[in-house]
């Protein structure tokens, strides 16, 4: 996930800002809410924000977990079989004043057909009561979309907009509390549990960082808190009798080197990187140390990472590609079983299932967290409690208001409702079947028809449920058990901050850095030097900011 | 021999040596231009099985073809349609921008035309000045086009590179020409279509290539200005498909899997294709028409 997000991220803006005389003509055309370059930055805590929030309330109905979560989102609770007939949750019909609603939602799949020509969008409207008329967008350039929409003034009545593009926008805030409805008065308190009752089981943590500009605008997309895993072709490692797992960085490097083999034309790393940083117990961001805020790039750890991998490189452990170009597929590395282990997001295991499944033995295994040395601790990087976020139209009437969020809160159905397959798969037996393990399978119909878009009209609770992979379920939960002891106890912790665009403009060249430090560019004595210039290009100036925040918190 | 020492170097008789490396640098160049291709068309006709056992593009030929992928892609209605959307504001923009671009050409070739020097200097403003994404997104708005196929026409319509390569190439035409057509009494429009037309049948050629291509890939427009899918036109579906699904927090789609390599690159192939196979009728145009057009400026 992690890589996915910094994916979208490292995609280009295209020139948004270069307005001439001209255009500026043009632009008093509308009324707009002015976005410039970049945020500056700023900052709002949970706890001053309790009272925008709603109360935190289980959803009591539906399937107890087999194996039970974690309330603040650390573990996910695991499903292990489908129930024979999933509960429909929300009986009532939701859209009831007879009008659209009207939807800007991202896409990252292959289009679909719109209405009327879709089956799959006919049917869901007939469950709700009413249409919702979608706006897809590539997800890819989505910030096009958002900056042009906010910019027009002419938001929908439902519009997605995810956090990672949320932090390239200065004057966000301004634009969103200019645009979007304050969602308090209707949510606030035990209000949400009184009438939108599953939107009032997200975490409290994820609700906070809906709050704009000291209101709360955004219904939130719950996320786990794992950017990261390590993960290995197991069937691989087993045929070569060399099963077991390292439990630190030492014995990682010791089984790399007996089971790399070029000449086999098989690499023990398709990829590497954050999971040597977190072995060495680099921080997410930023660490408190003698009372003072302490950058990653700062750390002895993060010096320590960058040496162990350079020396991973030396070794000749990483595949080509990789060494080549760091954003190579590294899937396809594995899926074909020229690597051994990689990283990515938790969410990569299931996908390689997904599309690896013909290839006869594959075995993908997630690797508990490394410690830099035995008996050492990691430190696993801490994601933001919610990823994106979904806002309501400001000018709307309150009838239309509370329709766009009881139109949410069915979509926020859990795992095992109805709803929830309604959302993520279609009507069953015309979209999908359940096969013999339980598990939802496209028809040629839902494969074409069915595409993300009530799912991003809110959020919903995680679920550990990919059953259909022989213990998955157990050995995910069981991973994130191990990796919650070692979460980043962030000093940010709870609260939403908005990166200077200055300082995340300084990321990408950072990591080129590193690279090209681990493909023997550049030496491993000049990190030091490129943290120096780090430090007076932005990292100071980025210090005095978040150790700012950190003292209105009362977190220095 | 004192008159061979003063030939240039390329006067002289090739050697041996020189042809063949001559010939063979022209091999590699060709090598490395056609080796992409070969290896995007063998995968697109490739099974999903060898492209995994692969693990990226197929170079090798021998676990033979499919055409599995232009199946999976053309199975989605969407996919048909797109494709005649993207056919029809090819044909109609390219028609549209042709003839903007020689009316206003011939126009700026006439000094003393009426407001010339502004006109002409708002045109080459265009090449340093990019009016921006937001006010040519509030422009559009504001003129009605907003999930209108126009919307993908217009803002694109004239391009000033090819109204300053049109309008250098029809002044470089004799001027007797155009005082003949005149003592025979022919007005502007007749002097336009039956004089310089003809003659720059070259450089029309190249200019209506050069916006046909940027009509049949254009998709930034339609992804900012048309809602509805069903108007979408090929460049933006294939686009769809082509980018890396970026997987949600818990994504649905819990069975249908992203589209394979195989998919990828036979939509590369699509999008492709037809650049490729109209290339060839207007290449003998294209070095007549645009250098003489850029040089003679």
């Amino acid at each position: 996930m992690g890589d996915n997000q910094n994916g979208t991220l490292r995609l280009h803006r295209r020139g948004l800002f270069q307005a001439s005389a001209a255009a500026a003509a043009a632009a008093s055309l509308a009324a707009c809410a002015d976005l410039d370059e970049g945020p500056e930055g700023t900052a709002a805590g949970s706890d001053e924000l309790a009272d925008l929030l709603p109360t935190y309330t289980p959803y009591e109905g539906g399937l107890e977990p087999d194996l039970p979560g974690q309330p603040d989102g650390t573990v996910t609770p695991g499903y292990l079989s489908r129930p024979e007939a999933p509960e429909q949750v929300v009986t009532e019909p939701v859209m009831t004043t007879g009008e659209d609603i009207t939807a800007i939602t991202p896409l990252w799949n292959p289009t679909p057909p719109g209405l009327p020509g879709n089956s799959y969008f006919t049917a869901v409207n007939e469950i709700l009561g009413g249409t919702v008329v979608f706006n897809i967008a590539d997800g890819n350039n989505y910030v096009d979309k958002i900056t042009t929409t906010l910019a027009g003034g002419d938001v929908p009545d439902m519009f997605q907009i995810p956090g990672w593009e949320i932090i390239k926008l200065s004057d966000f805030t301004e634009a969103a509390n200019e645009l979007f409805a304050d969602l308090s008065p209707y949510l606030a308190g035990d209000k949400a549990a009184a009438d939108y009752p599953l939107l009032a089981s997200y975490p409290t943590a994820a609700w906070a960082m809906g709050v704009f500009g000291g209101k709360l605008l955004g219904i939130p997309w719950e996320r786990s808190p794992y950017t990261n895993a390590l993960f290995t072709r197991q069937d691989l490692l087993d045929g070569l009798g060399l099963g077991e797992h390292p439990k630190d960085l030492e014995e990682l490097l010791a089984l790399a080197e007996e089971v790399n083999d070029p000449s086999a034309n098989r690499w023990a790393f398709a990829s590497l990187d954050q999971t040597v940083q977190e072995a060495m117990g680099v921080p997410t961001l930023w660490k408190v140390e003698d009372g003072k805020l302490v950058h990653k790039f700062e750390t002895e750890a993060f010096a320590a990472a960058i040496e162990y991998t350079r020396q991973v490189f030396d070794k000749g452990l990483v595949h080509p590609d990789y060494v080549a170009d760091r954003s190579t597929n590294a899937k396809e590395i594995i899926g074909s079983g020229q690597g051994l282990f990689f990283e990515d997001g938790v969410g990569a295991w299931h996908e390689m299932y997904q599309t690896y499944r013909g290839v006869e033995g594959f075995d993908l295994q997630i690797v508990d967290p490394l410690a830099r040395e035995a008996g050492g601790t990691p430190t696993i990087w801490r994601d933001d409690p919610a990823g994106m976020f979904t806002f309501i139209k400001k000018d709307l009437s309150e009838e239309r208001i509370k329709e766009c969020l009881r139109v949410a809160n069915w979509c926020s159905a859990p795992y095992e409702t109805l709803e929830y397959d309604l959302v993520s798969d279609g009507v069953e037996g015309v979209h999908f079947t359940v096969d013999a393990e339980g598990v939802p399978q496209r028809t040629e119909l839902g494969q074409t028809e069915v595409a993300p878009t009530y799912m991003f009209l809110s959020g919903r609770a995680n679920a550990n449920n990919k059953f259909q992979y022989p213990g998955m379920v157990e050995r995910l939960h069981e991973w994130e058990t191990n990796a919650a002891a070692f979460l980043d106890p962030s000093p940010f912790q709870g609260l939403r901050v908005e990166m200077p665009s200055d300082l995340s403009a300084e990321n990408e060249p950072m990591t080129e850095a590193c690279h090209e430090i681990y493909r023997g560019q550049r030496d491993v004595s000049e990190w030091a030097t490129i943290v120096d210039d780090w430090r007076a290009k932005v990292g100071d100036a980025a210090r005095e900011y978040y150790t700012k925040i950190a003292e209105d918190n009362d977190r220095l | 021999m004192s008159a061979k020492a003063k030939r240039a170097a390329w006067e002289e008789k090739p050697t041996v040596a020189g042809q063949t490396a001559k010939g063979a640098s022209i091999v590699v160049i060709a090598l490395l231009i056609l080796f992409p291709l070969y290896t995007i068309a063998l995968t697109s006709l490739s099974s999903a099985e060898t492209v995994q056992r692969v693990g990226g593009l197929v170079v090798w030929p021998g676990d033979g073809i499919t055409f599995e992928a232009y199946e999976q892609m053309f199975r989605n209605p969407v996919v048909l349609r797109s494709l005649v959307v993207s056919l029809a504001v090819t044909a109609v923009g390219t028609v549209v921008s042709v003839l903007v671009s020689i009316l206003g050409a011939y126009s700026l070739s006439k000094p003393g035309s009426f407001g010339h020097k502004t006109v002409l200097f708002s045109v080459l403003m265009m090449f340093v000045v990019f009016p921006g994404l937001i006010p040519v997104y509030l422009w559009v708005s504001a003129l009605g086009l907003r999930d209108n196929y126009l919307a993908m026409i217009l803002p694109m319509a004239v391009s000033a590179f090819n109204v300053v390569v049109l309008r250098a190439f029809f002044m470089s035409l004799p001027q007797e020409l155009f005082d003949s057509a005149r003592i025979d009494g022919a007005g502007e429009f007749r002097v336009l279509w039956q004089i310089v037309a003809p003659l720059s049948k070259a450089v029309i050629a190249v200019v209506t290539l050069f916006y046909a291509v940027a009509y049949w890939n254009s998709w930034f427009n339609a992804f900012l200005y048309l809602d509805d899918t069903s108007k979408w036109p090929l460049a933006l579906v294939l686009r769809t498909y082509v980018v890396e699904s970026a997987p949600l927090p818990q994504a649905s789609g819990l069975s249908s899997a992203p589209p394979t390599l195989a998919v990828k690159m036979a939509i590369v192939m699509v999008a492709i294709v037809p650049a490729l196979v109209i290339y060839p009728f207007v290449q003998k145009h294209f070095k007549k028409g645009v250098i003489i057009g850029a040089v003679k400026g």
